[in-house]
């Protein structure tokens, strides 16, 4: 099983890197990579209600500038329920620090939260559960 | 005369008032009240007052509940106690333990007692006010020292993950172009990485702002700001320009000078609009009447106008269009309060952005 990927982070480096991991895996059908998480948004809201019924994963970063991950959740948790229960969000931080994971509780749509730098074994561990 | 030392003495009897300003005025500046509503007013005209002498009983307050309500408002003022009645004795004391009262002086007092008091008194005020002034500083470092932490873990170890996943990944994979890229990205990280250590140099070298002072030549400034700025002005086609206004003495740090410069340039030529033909940066200075006045100009992007009230916040970022770490415009801000000098900037959204810096010359 293949699936879409949706990558945010502020870092275009970061971006590289979890693009190579998503391409090495094999478990992507497709990644587009947003620097910006309020371009990425509007691009969830524009597309979210394709004809595809197969989930999308997004992996979202936290702190970013202009909009951080936890804008990002908020924003996301307000869009129409038919569009949110197409994606699986995967946090991946580098401050995964007790004030940060206390935040991130209330979010059901996160399905995993990894911490950088992101491996091969981490990633895989993280979708294996969805096989 | 000790004009710095300001002593407020409140008694209903004004004999007393006479004899202690007829003593006193000529070593310090001596304000008197003959009651509680006088004295707060002299009070509020007067915060920077040091020392409050206060009788014990008089008809509207007793001395104790008066030095028990101001504490609040004027704590600073050392306050002090004068009392004829043993009986007052239990409520003096019981003041002094409760911190109200620095001292309770016997009445009559002699001008020697009183003198010693002030002495000891003004003492307690510096250290007390030293401290207070301390301690607002500590609290300042206190605050940045927790952004620190907080940037340190974002903009030193975002770098080293992104060297530490490009490594790993690159252990793993056999195919000779990926590695390659790979090693670019530690390289990219590790630079990164890099810059983000010199600009917490460039903040610390700030923080400490020991200055040294001598004659800049604007002329020299201006050749030192093209060697620096032609390679990238070259590569990225954009002009870059400087002129000279008016070229008095200018002394100041030099060091700081340039960091400013620098900073306000390489934000210049690095915040440009892409695909646009006619790129330029521009400096201006000049040297007029003790104060010198930088202006770069930049046909960039601009700066949106919620933004422009934050970016000389530490850490604050308006844009992820460039790689930056929140900064510059901080060290920037800070070095021109500690050389008394001051920077404003008008900005267009796509048209562009202009920073005036003016410092004074030391």
């Amino acid at each position: 099983m293949k699936y879409p990927f949706i990558v945010i982070d502020d870092s275009p480096i970061d971006c590289l890197i979890v693009k190579k991991v998503i391409g090495f895996s094999g478990k992507s059908s497709d990644v587009k990579v947003f620097n910006d998480a309020s371009v990425a948004l509007r691009y969830i809201e524009q597309h979210g209600e394709g004809e595809r019924t197969s989930i999308s994963f997004i992996t979202l970063d936290i702190m970013m500038p202009v909009m951080n991950g936890f804008e990002f959740l908020e924003k996301f948790n307000s869009l129409p329920k038919s569009i949110q229960e197409r994606y699986k969000i995967i946090i991946l931080s580098l401050s995964n620090n007790e004030h940060t994971m206390k935040r991130l509780e209330k979010y059901d749509v996160i399905e995993a939260i990894v911490e950088k730098p992101i491996t091969m074994d981490k990633f895989a561990e993280v979708i294996s559960r969805f096989q | 005369m000790n004009d710095e030392i300001k002593i407020l003495y409140l008694d209903d009897e004004v004999n007393n008032l006479v004899a202690f300003k007829a003593y006193f005025r000529l070593d310090y500046q001596v304000y008197v009240a003959e009651n509680t509503n006088e004295a707060l007013k002299i009070l509020e005209e007067h915060p920077d007052l040091r020392m409050i002498f206060t009788d014990q009983r008089m008809p509207d307050k007793q001395g104790t509940d008066f030095l028990d309500e101001i504490r609040v408002i004027y704590p600073l003022p050392v306050r002090i106690l004068l009392t004829a009645y043993t009986d007052d004795l239990d409520t003096a004391i019981d003041a002094i333990n409760r911190g109200n009262v620095y001292r309770y002086v016997k009445k009559p007092w002699s001008v020697e007692t009183i003198s010693g008091v002030i002495r000891d008194a003004n003492r307690y005020y510096l250290t007390n006010s030293l401290l207070s002034v301390k301690n607002k500083e500590l609290e300042q470092a206190y605050n940045e020292l927790d952004k620190f932490a907080h940037s340190v873990s974002h903009d030193i170890r975002g770098p080293l993950a992104g060297i530490m996943a490009a490594a790993q990944l690159a252990r793993d994979i056999s195919d000779l172009n990926e590695v390659g890229e790979l090693l670019q990205i530690i390289v990219n990280s590790a630079e990164k990485l890099d810059r983000y250590i010199l600009t917490i140099h460039d903040y610390y070298s700030v923080r400490r702002g020991e200055f040294n002072i001598v004659d800049i030549d604007l002329n020299t400034l201006a050749d030192d700001m093209r060697v620096m700025y032609e390679a990238i002005a070259n590569a990225k086609g954009i002009r870059f320009t400087i002129t000279i206004n008016n070229s008095d003495v200018f002394r100041s740090d030099e060091v700081s000078v340039k960091l400013v410069l620098n900073n306000l340039l390489s934000n210049a030529f690095k915040y440009q609009k892409k695909d646009y033909n006619y790129k330029y940066v521009h400096l201006e200075m000049g040297v007029e009447r003790g104060v010198a006045t930088f202006i770069v100009r930049d046909s960039g992007i601009g700066i949106p106008e919620k933004y422009l009230g934050e970016i000389f916040k530490l850490f604050f970022r308006a844009t992820l269009l460039e790689a930056g770490s929140g900064l510059g415009l901080y060290n920037v801000k800070n070095i021109l309060t500690k050389l008394g000098g001051q920077i404003t900037v008008h900005s267009e959204e796509n048209v562009g952005t202009e920073f005036t810096v003016v410092i004074p010359t030391k």
